[in-house]
């Protein structure tokens, strides 16, 4: 036990002095705040101004004025200007069209909008540009909508006056029902449940490959060989696991003061002009957040050490840890289906499944509150899991860390692991 | 301390050892005592099963059938603390500091901080390293490295000292310094199991060696008795001239020194036969004497002759 003691003191005062300790420990919420923020300053690089250039065969020239006062204000950031053409009864609207089109490839900043006749009726307006994946043309429809409807009121004999209090759009709030009784919410749930997802993501990444490092510079170097003449290769391993998670848990400690200490003062992220309340972390969720990042560590870290154990040269690493990286991935291409329907067989499944469940369970946890039962049956499938893997990692470990030839064989690793 | 030689105590026993991985047999009914107080040589080429005996004593390996005894008692952890052992394939934290890495190393083998610093500081001086005590072990140069590998194997005052290839990478100056300490040590009635293909080096330290071949015992014993047992069939020749007369029958093999040849004489052949042949070749003979055989000339004949 004093061993194990030893060995652990080592590999944390070693890593908690170095630079990359600090460096990560100051980074990694830089780097997520960069790629929270990133969407947001994107959507509002849209703006600027955009020249519409309305081709109106409505009929009805009071639809572009009453276009033009709906767009007045800035749409998601972006200025329209819009001009009319106004297109008569009978001329040829498809080559104006084309002539539009011709000049829309070129100029990015120009669009047009055709309002065919029956607008006010059934028939649809298109909007048409070189670039239609901006959040503002939304904006710039929801508009539109609220235009036609407008004249179609004028049109039934609705006094114009009435006619604006009437297709005043409406906002809907959004609440989210916890145990704490309801809160006002505008998607930042989401928001945490990411930031949660995507720490223990990296933590278990980084820190388990730190691990597979670790093992694989006691093989390389051959100082395996000087440490097991004292201590039994299993207290060596522990004695890693054990010391490198709690690098990891000091590093989550001074993350989690830091953000409770943020949140306290009910902090506001500045992002292009708008400002997103960051929610309130309740101690159940930071509870959830440390213990899933405690077992996704163990779990992968002693994947990680048996790829360590196994390699002999640089190249065999890149090649070795690729499917235990895989599993540690999925989950970041899965989160979506499972933000979509958090509470669906799939999402339930899968954030069961040990290997996803400190990332897909923690989402779940963040956005919706998922039945107790399920947190703790994910907590102790991984635990057995981890018990599992430690089995197995401790029979490899012993041998592949004093064989230096070439890496093993699958069959070569199956009598690895009987070896008495 | 007692002195080893007279009493024969024996530190290390193996009797009918016996280890195979799969279908590879790496150690075969192999046997032998080393004396306490002596300098023992475990001898063979490389792949014959020297590491994987030294693993089996310093107890990371285990035999599949036969017994071990270290101290007087059965490979255990309480044995391998008073064994300090330096394999051959070692390394060194590089990103450590020397200092630490020593304190580490004196750690793991059960000596506390406030001892392990005192100790350090000690053999630090001996072997001139003190000013290196606070740089990264990667700053130092190869022989560097080895003299703190050297010194993390005797941190805890071992009674057994299995050294594996303890000069490789030592400039004279070290090994000399190396030397001393080893022989010191051995003064100090504590026992040495040395593992190298140095043969000078062995035949300089060693009173008794274990020659192993293909995973077996091929010689063993006394040094200087196995020497006697090959008799006097070896000739030092020194000779100006041109010696192609050395193609005879007389000649069995021949190993060429700057300043002399080694002739191994062909079974029943007769020395007189050759002398009166280089006297005929009308060089002039400055040297020719009987010997017994180098080490190094008995190591190539065991070696191959069990091979044949």
């Amino acid at each position: 036990m004093n061993k194990i003691l030893i060995i652990i003191q080592r590999e944390y005062t070693q890593r908690v002095r170095g630079k990359a300790f600090l460096l990560s420990t100051l980074l990694m919420p830089l780097v997520m705040l960069v790629f929270t923020l990133a969407p947001i300053l994107l959507v509002t690089k849209s703006g600027g101004e955009r020249r519409v250039v309305v081709l109106d065969e409505s009929g009805d020239p009071k639809l572009f004025d009453a276009l033009k006062e709906a767009t007045s204000d800035r749409l998601a950031d972006t200025k329209y200007q819009l001009t009319r053409e106004v297109i008569p009864p009978g001329a040829d609207l498809a080559a104006v069209r084309k002539e539009w089109e011709r000049r829309a490839i070129k100029d990015s900043d120009l669009a047009y909008l055709t309002l065919p006749p029956g607008v006010l009726d059934r028939t649809e307006p298109e909007y048409s540009a070189a670039n239609i994946s901006d959040f503002s043309i939304d904006a710039l429809g929801r508009a539109l909508s609220s235009a036609i409807v407008h004249r179609r009121l004028v049109r039934a004999g609705v006094e114009a006056d009435k006619a604006d209090q009437y297709t005043k759009s409406v906002e809907m709030k959004k609440n989210k029902v916890t145990e704490q009784g309801e809160s006002r919410e505008g998607g930042q749930t989401f928001m945490l449940g990411f930031v949660l997802l995507f720490f223990i993501y990296m933590t278990t990444l980084l820190y388990g490959i730190s691990v597979m490092r670790g093992v694989m510079e006691e093989k390389q170097s051959r100082i395996v060989e000087i440490i097991v003449s004292s201590v039994r290769p299993f207290q060596m391993l522990l004695g890693k696991l054990i010391g490198i998670g709690l690098v990891g848990l000091t590093q989550y400690a001074v993350w989690v003061t830091f953000a409770v200490l943020l949140t306290f003062g009910g902090v506001h992220v500045f992002a292009g002009g708008r400002s997103i309340n960051m929610p309130a972390l309740p101690p159940g969720l930071l509870i959830c957040f440390v213990t899933y990042f405690v077992l996704g560590y163990f779990l992968f870290a002693t994947l990680y050490s048996i790829v360590g154990s196994m390699i002999a040269s640089e190249e065999d690493a890149q090649q070795l840890m690729f499917p235990v990286t895989m599993l540690n991935v999925i989950p970041m291409v899965l989160f979506w289906t499972v933000v979509r329907n958090p509470n669906g067989g799939f999402a339930i499944g899968m954030s069961l499944f040990p290997f996803f469940a400190p990332t897909l369970m923690m989402m779940r946890i963040a956005i919706i509150s998922p039945p107790v039962w399920q947190i703790l049956l994910s907590m102790l499938l991984m635990v057995l899991s981890i018990l599992g893997a430690v089995w197995i990692a401790a029979r490899i470990y012993r041998v592949g860390i004093l064989m230096y030839g070439k890496r093993p064989s699958l069959a070569e690793l199956g009598r690895w692991i009987r070896y008495q | 301390m007692r002195n080893g030689n007279e009493t024969h105590t024996s530190v290390v026993e193996l009797s009918e050892v016996n280890k195979h991985f799969d279908e590879f047999v790496a150690v075969k009914d192999l046997s032998f005592n080393v004396k306490q107080g002596s300098i023992f040589g475990l001898l063979g080429p490389n792949g014959a099963g020297k590491t994987t005996t030294i693993r089996m004593i310093v107890d990371i390996f285990a035999p599949d059938s036969g017994q071990i005894r270290v101290l007087g008692k059965h490979v255990s952890p309480e044995t391998q603390a008073r064994i300090g052992y330096l394999p051959e394939e070692r390394g060194l934290y590089k990103k450590m500091k020397v200092g630490d890495q020593l304190l580490f190393f004196a750690r793991i083998r059960g000596v506390d901080s406030a001892e392990a610093i005192k100790r350090i500081d000690y053999w630090l001086e001996k072997l001139e390293l003190s000013e290196w005590k606070d740089k990264k072990c990667s700053e130092l140069s190869k022989g560097m490295q080895q003299k703190v590998q050297f010194i993390g194997a005797v941190l805890h005052d071992p009674d057994l000292m299995i050294l594996d290839e303890p000069f490789s990478g030592l400039d004279p100056v070290s090994t000399g310094t190396l030397k001393k300490v080893i022989l010191d040590m051995k003064q100090q009635g504590k026992t040495v199991i040395f593992s190298t293909h140095q043969m000078e080096q062995v035949e300089q330290m060693c009173d008794d060696i274990c020659l192993i071949n293909h995973s077996m015992k091929v010689l063993g014993g006394n040094l200087r008795e196995i020497k006697r047992g090959f008799g006097r069939n070896t000739v030092l020749l020194d000779y100006d001239g041109d010696d192609s007369f050395l193609n005879t029958d007389l000649v069995k093999r021949i190993n060429r020194f700057p300043n002399y040849v080694e002739i191994l004489l062909a079974e029943g052949s007769d020395g007189q036969e050759l002398l009166k042949k280089a006297v005929a070749a009308g060089g002039r003979v400055s040297r020719f004497e009987f010997v017994e055989p180098s080490l190094n000339e008995i190591f190539i004949e065991s070696v191959t002759k069990k091979h044949e």
